[in-house]
């Protein structure tokens, strides 16, 4: 860089012709270079193959969706707090792209050294039933931890015509797929999840997909759709604000922030599926590094500054952490039920 | 026959195979009355189609008129060097995953100059070096974008490089 | 609160030392991460927000939208030099700006770049001080059906942005819709015509071909064939024939105000954003253009049209954010996360609450416009330097800014093969004289009209009628097809004059 700017400033100054500027800074170049290039080989080569203790480097997050996103900001709120545990950098690299496949196709070419940690969601299992990937998974990922779980909110925009859950049914059972619902993308988990509480609610919904929550929310306040799946720290505000309503959380126990809002098992619908986020990293990393990691990540979940990020994030609302076994567990369960899920609903 | 006429029913041929693999291939609409997965694609093409048989027809006839004297020749529209760069181009990115960002861009650089017609060789090491650091400095080290690690012994060398900054 | 008490309060907000401080030093970053590509404006965005620690909530937001104001502006810089877009939102700027560039008139079309920015960006923000309320309601009646409508607007162009080329322009634009739908099918959620990739699921990637299409099939055209461009001085300020004149200057002023307004509407779209609004900018340009002809060759007014909508877009997006919470794009996401971080929960009770986030923004994207233009100049000066390295340095090097601004988004090297098989169309269509604009309006604005098309079919439940009769969704579509056909006519009754005579 800094020969790059010389290089730049030298042909300012001197007035002859390009031909001799050229000659006289490649000159200048040259040596600076050459006994750059030698350093560093020096300082390399004995490096090569020389094994430390676990972590010996910075570890990378890989976030298969772009900055901003859910996944993005928890990862970044819990860099820091990982980076204290592990003492060595932590960075967080977004690649997003195809719902979240590219970032796991590129997470699964990284060596199985612990270095690499890929931020997964229900997502994942559900292209895996899909066969939308090479890559799956359960296949190709070792899981270190869940940290979060969140809910669905089934909202309604105050204009609209429903003021509460029992109105809506009421209007949707005596007009089949009058009742249109926006959402995410068309078999994502908010797509399953609101189909299945349709199904179970005895109702046919008319599910309209959006290219993001706040194409799907301006919809909806416009009042151009009925009702929108959303999560408690996305709506909090506008329901606060008395611009939306929220109908019915996918809960079996009232949320604190929404006292009002009835849970679906009051409604009797036994559903409770809500995206999650966790941490793996991949297939044949040893386990010894997998259990460090564990633990570095359950140290920094515990951390003051990360509970008070899920506190303001409404992340609290429901259990979470999950270690390695159990997160393993939860794959196989999710995978089976959905799989199952995805046959009912003929999807 | 001149390579836009070609290039043209090549797309013809292939807006027509989409037409059909398009509706072959993706499931008729879940609700009664919505548009299904094929029917906008569907539309399209047979936009494409219709305006590539009036260009297609413009084309012969224009031909007709100039006996083929002003079309483009496959000798005019790819010189060697145009060919030699492009190969290049096609190598760089292929190499990138293998060699890793610093020692492929080393090499680009060092071809992709040699063929602009730069010829002293220590100018082509010092210049190639240079632009690769740059890059690597702005993009890697300032603005913490991953660049491509390489595999093996590259992947070695990039990942030391990333642990001195 | 009246708007004089308010102006006082974003004033009281944002010049404080460290606020201004922090102003400043965003906007000079902004321009240079704008300016790199691969960097877009929300990753610049994103990068800065750990410096929001040093400051207040309300702090906070205004160095954010600075920066994001800037990284917008600054993308025009390497547009107009090399024909890559610094960020997305910029490739319309590559239409005119390098064909002056070319000319050796980079110098004048940098002045046009700011001051349009700048124009466009206080536009913006003044509508966003004085109507925050009724444009946030405005932008709700926009549902799918109507935004489908715009989309078509902007497609309508094809027709017109050559016009002795017609058949041509109209096979690459729909070649640009056809490949966007390459892609999972948004509606049903299967794959379609991706041949088995997932690669292509996400869709063929918009900046990959852009780049490849733009700056790599330029380095390989100069390759074979070239030709020197012209390195401007463009710090020699006494040579005044590179300024322009008042005349010139007062010529752009009803397409700076006619964008700025457009610019500032499609900010607060759902789902547009700053691209698509230089993209219809620019087509609406066209149609009122005395010199249409001009559009595509180094038309100032074309440049004028790309810059003012972009920048306006910005001022747009954050009407949305503040009056409603909801972020209307990737950068506005980051905002909301930023200002989360610091305990404030961004919704529709902010606005009432507490006005000093609207004002503070408001009077930190002005002061942003301003400095811009002097900043932008300082790195567009730099970045000119560039020019004078010899060719067989600056090609190779305009391939690797192309590259990494290709791999950086996604972090996936199979976008850089994309760029160079786009590279490799985009020179044979400028060979032959087809479109690569026309390809890029058509892979902008394919997703967003077949999404709203087929969003817009479910809720009318099928109903085509009910969906295109609303009133917004008539009207733009009425004057959709007076555009698409009015150059067809003009072009036939020519043709018939020519006959008889």
């Amino acid at each position: 860089m800094l020969f790059f700017t010389e290089s730049v400033m030298c042909r300012d100054w001197l007035d002859t012709n390009a031909k001799a500027k050229e000659e006289c800074i490649m000159k200048r170049l040259f040596g600076g270079v050459a006994v750059l290039l030698t350093l560093s080989m020096l300082v390399f080569l004995p490096l090569v193959g020389e094994a430390k203790e676990f972590p010996a480097r910075g570890i990378d997050i890989v976030v298969p969706f772009g900055p901003g996103s859910g996944t993005d900001t928890t990862m970044r709120a819990l860099a820091p707090e990982l980076e204290k545990a592990l003492g060595v950098p932590v960075v967080v690299i977004n690649a997003e792209g195809s719902g979240g496949l590219k970032g796991m196709e590129f997470a699964s070419k990284q060596p199985a050294d612990g270095y690499t940690l890929f931020c997964h969601t229900p997502t994942h299992i559900l292209a895996e039933i899909q066969n939308l990937s090479s890559i799956s998974l359960t296949k190709n990922f070792i899981p270190v931890a869940r940290l979060v779980q969140d809910s669905v909110l089934v909202t309604a925009g105050v204009k609209g015509r429903f003021k509460t859950w029992d109105e809506m049914v009421e209007f949707a059972k005596a007009n089949p797929g009058k009742v249109t619902v926006a959402g995410l993308s068309p078999k994502g988990i908010d797509a399953v999840s609101m189909k299945m509480i349709a199904k179970a609610a005895g109702i046919e919904l008319n599910f309209v997909p959006f290219g993001g929550g706040a194409e799907a929310k301006s919809a909806l306040l416009g009042g151009h759709v009925d009702l929108a799946n959303d999560d408690p720290a996305n709506s909090i505000e506008l329901v606060k604000a008395g611009e939306m309503n929220a109908l019915l959380v996918a809960t079996d126990q009232r949320l604190a922030a929404f006292p009002d809002t009835p849970t679906s098992y009051e409604k009797g619908i036994n559903i409770t599926v809500g995206p999650w986020r966790g941490l793996a990293t991949i297939k044949g990393t040893p386990p010894e590094i997998v259990a460090k990691l564990e633990e570095a990540v359950k140290k920094a979940y515990e951390s003051e500054s990360f509970q008070k990020w899920m506190k303001d994030r409404m992340l609290d609302q429901r259990p979470g952490w999950m270690g390695s076994a159990e997160l393993q567990k939860k794959w196989e369960e999710d995978i089976a039920f959905f799989s199952n899920a995805f046959k009912e609903l003929g999807l | 026959m001149s390579v836009e006429l070609i290039l043209n029913v090549a797309i013809l041929a292939f807006s027509i195979f989409c037409y059909w693999f398009v509706g072959a291939t993706t499931p008729p609409s879940s609700m009664p009355g919505i548009m299904s997965a094929a029917d906008w694609p569907r539309l399209i093409l047979i936009g494409l189609v219709i305006a590539l048989s009036i260009n297609i027809v413009k084309l012969l006839r224009e031909s007709k008129k100039s006996a083929g004297a002003e079309a483009k020749k496959w000798r005019e529209l790819f010189p060697p060097r145009f060919i030699v760069a492009f190969v290049i181009l096609v190598a760089y990115s292929i190499i990138l995953e293998y060699l890793g960002f610093l020692p492929s861009t080393f090499l680009f650089v060092m071809a992709f100059s040699a063929l602009i017609g730069l010829r002293k060789i220590s100018h082509l090491v010092l210049g190639a070096l240079c632009s690769s650091v740059a890059i690597y400095v702005i993009f890697q080290i300032l603005l913490q974008v991953l660049l491509p690690r390489g595999m093996g012994v590259f992947r070695e060398f990039s990942i030391f490089l990333e642990g001195l900054f | 609160m009246d708007t004089f008490d308010l102006l006082r309060l974003g004033i009281d907000v944002v010049f404080t030392p460290l606020t201004l401080f922090f102003i400043l030093i965003g906007n000079l970053l902004g321009v240079i991460f704008g300016a790199l590509p691969g960097v877009s404006a929300s990753m610049a965005v994103a990068l800065m927000v750990p410096f929001t620690f040093k400051l207040d909530p309300v702090g906070s937001i205004a160095f954010l939208s600075a920066v994001y104001c800037a990284a917008i502006t600054g993308g025009g810089i390497p547009a107009i030099l090399f024909k890559i877009p610094g960020t997305p939102a910029s490739a319309v700027t590559t239409f005119d700006g390098y064909p002056l560039a070319v000319r050796g008139e980079s110098g004048r079309a940098m002045l046009v770049v700011l001051v349009s920015s700048a124009v466009g960006g206080i536009v913006s923000a003044l509508a966003m001080l004085l109507v925050s309320r009724q444009l946030s309601e405005l932008g709700l009646r926009f549902g799918p059906s109507e935004l489908f409508a715009v989309a078509c607007l902007g497609l309508s162009v094809l027709t017109s942005m050559d016009e002795e080329r017609m058949v041509k322009t109209l096979i690459s634009g729909l070649l640009g819709l056809f490949i966007a739908t390459m892609a999972m099918d948004p509606v049903e959620g299967v794959p379609r015509l991706t041949f088995g990739f997932s690669y292509l699921l996400g869709g063929i990637p918009m900046i990959p071909v852009m780049i490849g299409m733009f700056a790599v099939s330029e380095v390989l055209k100069q390759v074979i064939r070239p030709t020197q461009i012209k390195s401007d001085k463009v710090i020699d300020f006494k040579r005044s024939r590179k300024w322009l004149s008042f005349r010139e200057w007062w010529d752009l002023k009803m397409t700076m105000l006619r964008c700025s307004v457009l610019g500032t509407i499609v900010g607060i779209l759902p789902g547009a954003g700053a691209t698509i609004s230089s993209f219809l900018g620019y087509s609406m340009e066209m149609k009122f253009a005395r010199h249409p002809e001009e559009f595509g060759k180094g038309s100032l007014h074309g440049l004028s049209a790309s810059e003012t909508s972009n920048n306006a877009a910005t001022g747009g997006s954050m009407v949305p954010l503040l009056s409603l919470g909801i972020p209307g794009g990737n950068a506005a996401a980051v905002m909301v996360a930023a200002l989360m971080l610091q305990g404030v929960q961004v919704g529709p009770m902010l606005l009432k609450t507490q006005p000093a986030y609207l004002s503070g923004v408001f009077v930190s994207m002005v002061v942003t416009n301003v400095l811009m233009i002097f900043v932008a100049f300082g790195v567009a000066l730099a970045f000119a330097k560039l020019m004078d390295i010899p060719y067989h340095f600056l090609g190779p090097l305009i391939i690797l800014f192309a590259s990494v601004g290709s791999f950086a988004t996604q972090s996936n090297l199979t976008d850089v093969m994309t760029m160079v098989a786009a590279g490799f169309g985009g020179y044979l269509m400028a060979e032959f004289h087809y479109s690569p604009a026309a390809l890029t309006l058509g892979l902008v604005l394919g997703d967003i009209c077949e999404n709203n098309l087929r969003r817009g079919v479910m809720i009318a439940g099928g109903d085509y009628w009910a969906m295109l009769s609303r009133p917004i969704t008539a009207g733009l579509l009425l004057a959709c097809a007076v555009f698409l056909a009015l150059p067809v006519i003009r072009r036939i009754l020519r043709g018939n004059r020519q006959a008889a005579a």
